[in-house]
């Protein structure tokens, strides 16, 4: 926390804390002086809006390129001996992060190649509509849960609330209701892969990872695929690639995917208990 | 400040900001770690992060004005 002395109208003053400002690390009595500030300087209030608006389109930005598998797994490799980062369970989770940072900065090299291969790959027969649906739930867990560590990281309610927006802010609630006990929600965001953009909730339970993934549908359907299961209602198809369970269902506009590593029984299980409530929060965007 | 630029510009603009600056902001703005995480993840004490993306932020912001006065979309000022 920083204490300044600030006075009124001396926007030079006021300008190099707008970024503490913004990310709430100022002490209660400066954070309302740079408040009064803002609301009377529409010059200072301007360059408040210019640093969210900058923030937002840096992060829709890089998110939206990637760096190949082989290229982050050298990197990473790297940056282990270069660091001489021990594996131990607290240093992984920062050396994840180090790895990341340097898979985005060669992204500015890269960003040109829009190939995106994943560590994972889910093989399906062209003339298999069930798993090519299917298949769109189980990229977006490996994309975002898995090769980019999504699921070992733990948002804030607010980050989550901030990051899925007020359309679907309220699906956090719905998912801590129906999950069994022991997960936790770690992550909603919404994510993007191949040019589409999902809802992705991430429940974990020590090594239990599950995401809970929504798209809009762009013209695809299950059709009446003979392997969907009833669950209250809700049809719910399933598949699996890489001992990965995927289940889905479809209303009117969404896709709705649930992915773990946990069984298959156990997939199934999770995917009924969400699917009822889920179609009805979704029914409500569909009106 | 722009509000036209496509995320090509706005990743071309971030490649000009020295690379000990754009991974500061990258991990703090985008990552969204804290100033403690970036410290280990980095190895550096946490005031020259935060001093690193003050200054990454403010370059960040400048190569970005740059952009659009170049296509004289941005909003300070009229080009001649």
């Amino acid at each position: 926390m920083k204490v300044i002395n600030l006075e009124n109208g001396y926007c030079n003053r006021i300008r190099p804390y707008l970024d503490s400002y913004l990310n709430n690390e100022l002490l209660v009595e400066t954070n309302h002086e740079v408040l009064k500030h803002i609301e009377a300087c529409a010059a200072c209030s301007q360059s408040l809006e210019d640093r969210v608006r900058i923030k937002s389109q840096l992060k829709r930005a890089v998110m939206q390129d990637h760096a190949p598998v082989a290229l982050r797994e050298r990197i990473s490799s790297d940056l282990r001996r270069r660091r001489g980062f021990k594996f131990s369970s607290f240093s992984f989770v920062l050396a994840a992060a180090a790895a990341m940072l340097v898979i985005m900065l060669t992204t500015f090299f890269t960003f040109s190649s829009r190939t995106k291969p994943l560590s994972l790959q889910a093989h399906v027969a062209t003339n298999d509509s069930e798993g090519q649906v299917l298949k769109i739930g189980f990229e977006d867990h490996v994309f975002c849960a898995i090769d980019h560590q999504l699921a070992n990281r733990q948002f804030t309610a607010e980050q989550m609330s901030e990051k899925l927006g007020p359309e679907y802010a309220g699906l956090i609630d719905v998912v801590r209701a129906k999950m069994p006990k022991p997960f936790i929600v770690i992550v909603g965001h919404r994510c993007h892969y191949q040019k589409r953009e999902f809802i992705h909730l991430i429940m974990r339970n020590q090594d239990e990872v599950v995401s809970l993934i929504i798209t809009r549908k762009n013209g695809e359907s299950y059709g009446d695929a003979a392997t969907a299961i009833q669950a209250t209602g809700v049809q719910i198809h399933q598949s699996d690639w890489h001992n990965i369970q995927v289940a889905g269902m479809e209303t009117r506009d969404f896709l709705v995917f649930v992915v773990s590593n946990n069984a298959k029984e156990e997939n199934a299980r999770i995917a009924s208990s969400l699917a009822p409530t889920v179609r009805d929060f979704l029914a409500r965007l569909e009106a | 400040m722009p509000q036209d630029l496509s995320d090509e510009e706005v990743l071309a603009a971030l490649e000009k900001v020295a690379v000990q600056y754009r991974e500061v902001v990258l991990l703090a703005d985008v990552q969204e770690f804290s100033y403690k995480e970036i410290s280990a993840t980095l190895g550096i004490p946490v005031g020259t992060v935060m001093s690193r993306l003050s200054r990454g932020r403010t370059f960040l912001r400048v190569e970005l004005s740059s952009f659009a006065d170049g296509y004289g979309i941005s909003g300070k000022g009229k080009r001649a």
